[in-house]
């Protein structure tokens, strides 16, 4: 397994690579940037107006970089080749490890280059503080009443940047799976790699129409204004279970139903 | 000692018999060439015996191993299954340092040999997909040996090929037979295989049979100029 991890790597690799330091670069840039336009209260918001265009073409972010190989693989009947010298499971699996984490790895790093230039590159920000802390009378941040997690945000902004882009490298790794699949049993590249986009944009589209827009897989990724205290943590969830359900129902659909194999036949 | 044998094979696509009650016994060292039209069933029976698709019925062993019960795909075989299949945007180098990779039983040295033995430069940094359609047959016989394969499973290493492209092939293959390697090659083309091989089979109608002088002459009649089946 080793063995076939380190050559899917290889494989991946200079795509990977190369967008994780343009992703890094662009996310660094706007966070030192936008923010300027802004009356903030935290330097930590300034991260949040950075990557807010990130946030909206992060499905795009999480597939292109690793899912067109499996593509190529299929179309070239490559995988003929791979029959006599692995197992399908395995190299298959093995695919699928790199994919997930190397889209993981693309999002956790960049965003948390963003967090750190929020934090300890950018000139600090001088607070203007209007809200009154109702006990003791003193200003406080609006956020650390307003923002999810207005706790830990305001007072552990460090810990909670990384927690976050910690979350949205898993929730990368998510839809890196629904392209991974796709790429699996999906013959146009254009569908492998927008598929997920597309995905997320008509799951956003229904929920906002039937008026659950908490349970958006956007929200999940970026709560900044996430009411945790009215709706709860579940909704958070409720994103990425959704689209681990499609996921399934994606597998199931190209392999029970419509019977189309990984390998050529 | 036979290395495979093919016990009564028989496979159907949509009710349509391809291969009937095959029985076929290839022992080491021996080369094997089996002729046939375009679509007679060459390649499916090629597919049944790398464990590529199953037959409907009967049995394979290799090295007196059960494909499907022992084992999964044969070990330690080279396999050249249609036309050559690669990742297109990838050098021939890159795609074969792909697949040594997965074993990692050989390193680039032995890459670059097989390259160099089969007549490919292996610095040449063309895509494959650039590639003419000799460079490709090439480049797949290079896949098959690279590792030391003893066992070889060529199907129609000579399709499509200049006469000069023809003629390396035609050299690689009597190399490899010197080798003692077990060969099991097609041709819809008679003449191809009738040099290199130790015996000889037609398959026509889903039926495997050896291919006799009767046979030859009632088939590939001499006075013809092309020795091709069809």
């Amino acid at each position: 397994m080793k063995n076939l991890l380190l050559l899917e790597w290889t494989k991946l690799k200079w795509p990977v690579l190369g967008t994780l330091i343009t992703l890094t670069l662009a996310v660094s840039i706007l966070t030192g940037t936008l923010y300027r336009d802004y009356s903030l209260e935290k330097d930590l918001e300034a991260w949040e107006i950075g990557i807010s265009f990130i946030v909206f073409i992060f499905p795009i972010i999480a597939v292109i970089p690793v899912c067109w190989l499996m593509y190529y693989e299929r179309k070239d009947k490559f995988l003929w080749y791979t029959l006599t010298r692995v197992s399908k499971g395995q190299y298959i699996l093995a695919k699928w490890i790199v994919v997930a984490s190397s889209s993981f790895v693309i999002m956790f790093v960049a965003m948390s280059f963003g967090v750190i230039t929020a934090l300890y590159i950018k000139p600090d920000i001088i607070p203007k503080l209007y809200l009154l802390d109702s006990i003791t009378g003193q200003p406080m941040p609006r956020s650390e009443k307003y923002h999810f997690m207005g706790s830990f945000f305001v007072h552990h902004p460090l810990r909670y940047g990384l927690l976050l882009s910690f979350w949205q490298g898993i929730l990368s790794a998510i839809l890196a799976t629904l392209g991974f699949v796709f790429s699996l049993y999906i013959r146009n590249i254009f569908v492998i790699l927008t598929g997920p986009f597309i995905y997320v944009i008509v799951e956003n589209f229904i929920l906002n129409t039937l008026n659950l827009k908490p349970y958006r897989i956007y929200i999940s990724f970026n709560p900044d204004s996430y009411n945790v205290k009215r709706f709860g943590t579940f909704p958070l969830l409720c994103g990425p279970l959704l689209a681990l359900l499609f996921i399934t129902f994606v597998y199931i659909y190209y392999r029970k139903i419509k019977k189309v194999t990984v390998y050529p036949s | 000692m036979t290395e495979i044998n093919v016990a009564g094979v028989s496979k159907s696509f949509h009710g349509l018999p391809v291969l009937t009650n095959i029985h076929l016994e290839i022992e080491k060292g021996t080369t094997v060439g089996i002729v046939g039209a375009n679509g007679s069933g060459k390649s499916v029976l090629f597919k049944i015996i790398c464990g590529f698709i199953a037959p409907d019925q009967g049995s394979i062993y290799v090295r007196n191993k059960q494909l499907g019960k022992d084992i999964d795909f044969p070990e330690h075989m080279g396999v050249l299954i249609d036309s050559p299949a690669y990742i297109s945007i990838y050098s021939g180098f890159k795609n074969l340092k792909f697949l040594a990779d997965i074993k990692r039983n050989i390193g680039t040295d032995e890459i670059r040999e097989a390259m160099r033995i089969v007549g490919l430069d292996p610095d040449l940094k063309t895509r494959v997909a650039d590639y003419s359609l000799g460079m490709k047959q090439k480049l797949g016989i290079a896949q098959a040996i690279m590792e030391g394969q003893d066992i070889l499973i060529l199907d129609e290493p000579f399709n499509a090929l200049d006469y000069q492209t023809y003629n390396d092939i035609k050299e690689i293959m009597l190399r490899l037979k010197a080798e003692n390697k077990t060969m099991l090659l097609t041709s819809h083309n008679y003449e191809d295989l009738d040099s290199l091989c130790d015996v000889l089979y037609i398959i026509q109608g889903g039926h495997l049979e050896q291919l006799t002088e009767e046979l030859k002459r009632k088939y590939f009649r001499r006075e013809s100029s092309s020795t091709s089946l069809y």
